[in-house]
C-alpha cells in the first residue's frame, strides 16, 4: 500500500512539473525558427550574398577569437564563398526546422539534442563576442543548457508529442532499439 | 544509483562544464575577465615597408565591437627611437582607392575600405593596404603604428604597431 502510494505520490509530481515546460519550450524554439524567419520574410537581404546585409559576413566576425580547432574550418569557408552560401543555407534550415518542431513539442527530444548543438557550437564560434556585455556566451550557455535538458525530459503537454506517446510509448523502434524521440 | 539519476547527473555536469568552460575559455572569467569586444584592436603582422615609399600595411582587425568598423586616423612610419619618419593622416587614409586594398575575404559589407574620414576596418576582416610616401625611406629598421580614431595605439596589452625592415 505505501509502495503504491508513493508511486502515485511520484505521478502527480511528474505530471504537475510536465505543466510548466512549454514556458520554456515555446521561447526556445522561437529563439530558433524566428532566427528563420528573419531570414527569409523580414530580411531576405540575409540571405544574398551580394547584399551588405549578408549573414555570411558574420561568420568573419567570429575569426579573431573563435576556440582554436575551430579558426581554420571557419577561414576555409570563408575563403569558398559558394560552400558558405550552402552552409548559411542549411544552417537556416535546421535553425527553422528543430525551432518549429521545439514548438509544436513534436520529436521534442530529437529537437533539443539539435538545439544544443547548435547553441555550442556558437558559443564556441561567436561566443566571445559581447559589445553590451558578454551576450554571446549567455545566449549560447542558457540555450545549450535549456535544449539540453529538454533532450532529456521531453516536453509532452501543450504537445503533439503526447499522442504520438500514448502510440509509441516506448520511442521509434529502428531494428531492434526503441529511439525515446519524445 | 537508478539510470535515471546517473542520466540527469551527466547532464547536469555536461551543461554546467560547458558553461562554466565557455566563460573561462572566451572571457577568462575565473583569471583575468576580458571582453574582446569593447575596444578595437588591430594586429600588423607581415607589413612591409620600401625604399621607394611605398607601405603594404597588412591590417587585421582583431577585437572591438562587431557592428561597425574601427576606424584607422593615422598611420605612422617612426625611427626606432619614436621620432615620425612619415605619416599618413585622415585625410589621406579616407580616401583610398579600393584598387589599393585587397582584403582576405570577399564578402559585402565588411571590406576594409575609405570611408572619407578615414580608413575602416570591420572586425576579422584582414587586408593589404597600399599607402605611398612622396619620399624614400633609407635602409634600416622602423616602427610602422597606427591610431585608432579613439586616440589609442594600444588596447588589451597589444600594440598596433609592428618593426620592419628597408632593405638596401
Amino acid at each position: 500500500m505505501t509502495q503504491i502510494s508513493k508511486t502515485l505520490e511520484k505521478a502527480v509530481e511528474n505530471f504537475v512539473i510536465e505543466r510548466y515546460l512549454p514556458i520554456l519550450r515555446i521561447t526556445l524554439g522561437w529563439m530558433y525558427f524566428s532566427a528563420f524567419l528573419r531570414r527569409t520574410i523580414n530580411v531576405p537581404a540575409k540571405l544574398n550574398p551580394l547584399s551588405t546585409a549578408y549573414v555570411g559576413g558574420k561568420l568573419i566576425t567570429f575569426l579573431p577569437h573563435a576556440w582554436q580547432p575551430i579558426v581554420g574550418q571557419l577561414e576555409w569557408i570563408l575563403l569558398h564563398p559558394h560552400l558558405l552560401y550552402m552552409f548559411l543555407l542549411l544552417f537556416t534550415a535546421v535553425e527553422g526546422l528543430f525551432g518549429l518542431l521545439m514548438i509544436l513539442g513534436l520529436t521534442t527530444r530529437l529537437s533539443g539534442l539539435v538545439i544544443t548543438l547548435l547553441a555550442w557550437s556558437i558559443g564556441a564560434a561567436g561566443g566571445w563576442l559581447g559589445p553590451t556585455c558578454v551576450d554571446e556566451w549567455q545566449i549560447a550557455a542558457v540555450e545549450g543548457a535549456a535544449a539540453l535538458m529538454f533532450m532529456f525530459t521531453g516536453s509532452r503537454w501543450l504537445s503533439i508529442d503526447q499522442y504520438l506517446a500514448k502510440k509509441y510509448p516506448r520511442g521509434l523502434k529502428i531494428w531492434k532499439f526503441y529511439i525515446p524521440l519524445w | 544509483m537508478d539510470r535515471m539519476t546517473a542520466l540527469a547527473l551527466l547532464g547536469f555536469i555536461i551543461a554546467t562544464g560547458v558553461t562554466m568552460g565557455l566563460y573561462q575559455i572566451n572571457f577568462q572569467g575565473f583569471t583575468h575577465l576580458t571582453n574582446y569586444s569593447k575596444t578595437p584592436a588591430y594586429s600588423l603582422a607581415g607589413t612591409q615597408l620600401f625604399k621607394n615609399g611605398t607601405l603594404l600595411l597588412h591590417v587585421i582587425r582583431v577585437a572591438g565591437p562587431d557592428t561597425y568598423g574601427g576606424f584607422i586616423v593615422l598611420v605612422q612610419v617612426l625611427y626606432p627611437n619614436g621620432t615620425v619618419a612619415y605619416e599618413w593622416n585622415s585625410t589621406y587614409l579616407g580616401h583610398i582607392s579600393q584598387y589599393d586594398i585587397i582584403n582576405k575575404y570577399n564578402l559585402p559589407g565588411h571590406l576594409v575600405h575609405s570611408d572619407g574620414f578615414a580608413l575602416v576596418v570591420p572586425l576579422g576582416q584582414s587586408a593589404i593596404v597600399k599607402l605611398y610616401a612622396p619620399v624614400t625611406f633609407s635602409p634600416g629598421t622602423y616602427i610602422v603604428r597606427v591610431y585608432d580614431a579613439d586616440g589609442q595605439y594600444e588596447a588589451y596589452g597589444i600594440k598596433f604597431q609592428v618593426y620592419v625592415t628597408v632593405n638596401e
